[in-house]
């Protein structure tokens, strides 16, 4: 699941009890989110945006975020708890503010391990591209003007480095 | 389009830039072709990253020959033959581009409007031959998600993801136009991540001269703050985060192409990797801008923006 979802954990870890100060739609809100369906996320999103636009306060924006963070929106999910973390008094603040870190995290780390991915793919598959070729060219024994095996589907024929990239 | 899905041109190898210049202007020689001259007009690069995915998405490849234009009429450029895939991007151009105006002609006021009241019996023109051509169907399926975003947006709801869900629907679409199976769906994936990530960046990119005029921004809706007439730093970051995701995503779909061009390969790659994250950290941060991509000149408000964005070469 956290393959499909990469902040499965961080919602599961949403407390299904609500604030004190919840209103009965936020209360019913936050047991439909605890169940983690798609179906439950649909209702208690319905639920919320039919909630008086003067009752709102950080309660109903953090399961606002909730709800986008379970659609796949990160921006609205972003912009809902960082609200929340605003209006939040300081017994609810923690809970908003870990899932708020929860979310910049993820994705900004698999973002970052997607680039190391290209980068570690880059170099596994071309040993001597990076200036000129290595000395274990059998064109050019690295004196090419530049790089005559390299290629982004690995090195050719004449590559014999020890990497074992041939 | 919008021109945000470019290349990085310092990292590209000469014989990708090649290649690429010569789709870009094998599409516009082709939009010439199918949906008259005015179309050339519309040429952008979005269109272009279009044409290289549905390449590597079908096999197919490209015929280059050295030709003259009416662009550059003195020297000749590489430009690839009009083929199936240049085609159907011609024609997906000026539909696009024909509801684009559409759009503009019932939000915009001013000037904005009067421009649109010009150019529009000319994309109508280029929309009338789109569909002759036998493109009646995409056109029914744009004309439907652009009335559905235009009711998305004009209900003015509290969401940027929405709306840019609904335009990346349409793009999935487009782009998965005449495939089926699995490569229907993953063409679909692209287009979807690639229309979500174009629409939030706009809205960042808008955001202050939308503010300033008093017009429809998803950015503005989901803040709820009408006094913030440009986006704080925090909020710059969120988006990052958010366009990034989107760019995740987006990789684990380009990782399932398969395609033997190495040039279309490392195009593609470029584009992931080095363009579009660059294109996010100058709209959000004004940075990450370089000499070899010039006329890149919008103002959009952040203190520190020097470089805006622009179109053709």
């Amino acid at each position: 699941m956290t393959e499909l979802h990469p902040l499965y954990g961080a919602l599961t870890a949403v407390s299904p009890v609500p604030a004190v100060t919840a209103t009965p739609a936020e209360r019913k809100a936050r047991g439909l989110l605890s169940r983690h369906t798609p179906e439950s996320t649909a209702t208690a999103l319905r639920t919320l945006l039919d909630t008086d636009r003067h009752a709102r306060g950080a309660e109903w924006y953090f399961l606002m975020g909730v709800c986008a963070l379970g659609q796949g929106h990160p921006a609205d999910a972003q912009a809902h708890l960082d609200h929340a973390c605003t209006l939040a008094t300081p017994e609810a603040v923690s809970e908003y503010r870990t899932l708020y870190e929860s979310v910049r995290n993820v994705f900004e780390k698999r973002r970052s391990s997607d680039k190391d991915d290209k980068d570690r793919r880059d170099r596994d598959h071309a040993c001597c591209s990076a200036e000129d070729c290595c000395e274990c060219c059998f064109c050019c024994d690295g004196d090419g003007d530049g790089i005559c095996c390299e290629g982004p589907d690995g090195c050719c024929d004449c590559c014999d480095c020890s990497d074992g990239c041939n | 389009m919008y021109g945000y899905l470019r290349t990085h041109v310092p990292e590209l190898k000469v014989r990708q830039q090649e290649y690429y210049r010569a789709v870009y202007c094998g599409l516009c020689r082709t939009m010439g072709q199918c949906t008259g001259q005015c179309s050339r007009m519309t040429l952008s690069y979005d269109f272009t990253l279009f044409a290289l995915v549905r390449m590597a998405l079908t096999g197919e490849t490209v015929t280059v020959r050295s030709r003259r234009c009416i662009a550059h009429p003195l020297r000749k450029r590489p430009m690839a033959d009009p083929n199936s895939t240049l085609r159907l991007c011609a024609n997906a151009s000026a539909i696009l581009a024909h509801h684009k105006v559409k759009d503009d002609l019932r939000d915009e006021r001013g000037l904005k409007r009067t421009a649109a009241t010009a150019v529009s019996p000319f994309t109508a023109s280029m929309r009338r031959r789109a569909v002759k051509a036998g493109y009646g169907d995409m056109d029914s399926g744009v004309f439907h998600a652009m009335k559905e975003l235009w009711e998305l947006e004009t209900s003015r709801i509290p969401s940027v993801d929405e709306p840019a869900t609904l335009f990346g629907e349409l793009m999935g679409k487009t782009l998965a136009y005449g495939l089926e199976g699995n490569t229907a769906k993953l063409a679909h994936s692209i287009g979807l991540h690639l229309g979500r990530f174009v629409y939030i960046l706009d809205a960042a990119d808008d955001y202050a001269e939308d503010m300033e005029h008093r017009r429809y921004n998803p950015l503005a809706c989901l803040y709820g703050d009408p006094a913030m007439t440009e986006l704080s730093d925090r909020k710059r970051e969120e988006l990052r985060i958010a366009l990034l995701a989107e760019l995740s995503e987006l990789e684990r779909a380009f990782d399932l192409l398969d395609t033997d061009d190495p040039d279309l390969g490392g195009l593609l790659s470029n584009i992931l990797y080095e363009g579009l994250p660059r294109q996010v950290e100058r709209v959000l941060f004004g940075s990450a801008c370089d000499c070899a991509q010039k006329g890149q000149g919008k103002k959009t408000g952040h203190p520190r923006r020097r470089h805006g964005k622009g179109e053709r070469s």
